[in-house]
């Protein structure tokens, strides 16, 4: 019996006007090659924010779809709720 | 006998999937649920001025029932260190973005200077967590760090997600 764990990015997200992306992050357990959990963590990133971190695919994604325009609306949008 | 009354008449001992969802209630799209996870995410505290001088993360899990997202973070084990935070408190790093902001309750201890003493609350705002407190007839504020070493935080709250 072997038991494997893998964490694997198993659904990224557009979200809204300012195309947040909703990451999921999975941690698979298997039994001999066969899942028996699977547990979430999850994180979004906005426009503008440091991707560096991210994976080569939401890095990919978010230089697609965080254009100049998309920041600078977004950053506007989060002043204006700041009082 | 309808489909309907088989479901009625059955025990399930085994987790059951409805990948395209179920319907409650009624047979339109608002009757649909279609979506339901639970997992966890960290919030990394920041300062509208300047951030802590390592970063502080807070643990938290959430609960997503269709649109509607519950979570709940703390560092109740564990203190984290705000030194050099200064601002007003905003926490990044919501599980969802939020679809209209919402509005959740903050616990604090040394992590906050308040002026009104009146109530203290949290805006769920796009994926990020601001802290405001309230006061009778005149409009609310944001709340600023007390930055200091020994800090907690408890944030707990219902918001509406996009999808």
């Amino acid at each position: 019996m072997a038991l494997t764990e893998r964490t694997v990015e198993d659904k990224i997200e557009i979200v809204g006007d300012y195309k947040h992306l909703q990451v999921r992050t999975a941690v698979v357990i298997e039994r001999d090659g066969v899942e028996i959990s699977r547990s979430f963590s999850r994180h979004v990133v906005s426009p503008g924010d440091d991707v560096s971190g991210e994976s080569a695919e939401v890095q990919a994604i978010a230089a697609a779809v965080h254009t100049a325009e998309v920041i600078a609306a977004y950053q506007a949008h989060v002043a204006s709720q700041e009082v | 006998m309808s489909k309907a009354r088989d479901l009625a008449a059955s025990t399930f001992t085994d987790a059951i999937t409805a990948s395209g969802g179920i319907y409650l209630g009624g047979t339109g799209s608002a009757n649909l649920q279609d979506d339901y996870e639970e997992g966890s995410f960290n919030l990394t505290v920041t300062g509208s001025a300047s951030n802590p001088s390592t970063t502080q993360t807070i643990p938290g899990v959430y609960t997503k029932i269709g649109r509607q997202v519950t979570i709940l973070a703390q560092n109740l084990v564990s203190t984290i260190n705000t030194t050099g935070a200064s601002g007003y408190i905003v926490f990044t790093g919501l599980p969802f973005t939020t679809n209209t902001p919402g509005v959740g309750s903050i616990m604090s201890y040394n992590g906050a200077t308040f002026i009104y003493d009146g109530g203290i609350v949290c805006l769920f705002a796009d994926n990020v967590v601001y802290v405001y407190e309230n006061a009778s007839n005149t409009y609310w504020r944001t709340v600023n760090h007390n930055a200091n070493s020994t800090v907690f935080f408890k944030i707990s709250g219902t918001y509406f997600t996009t999808e």
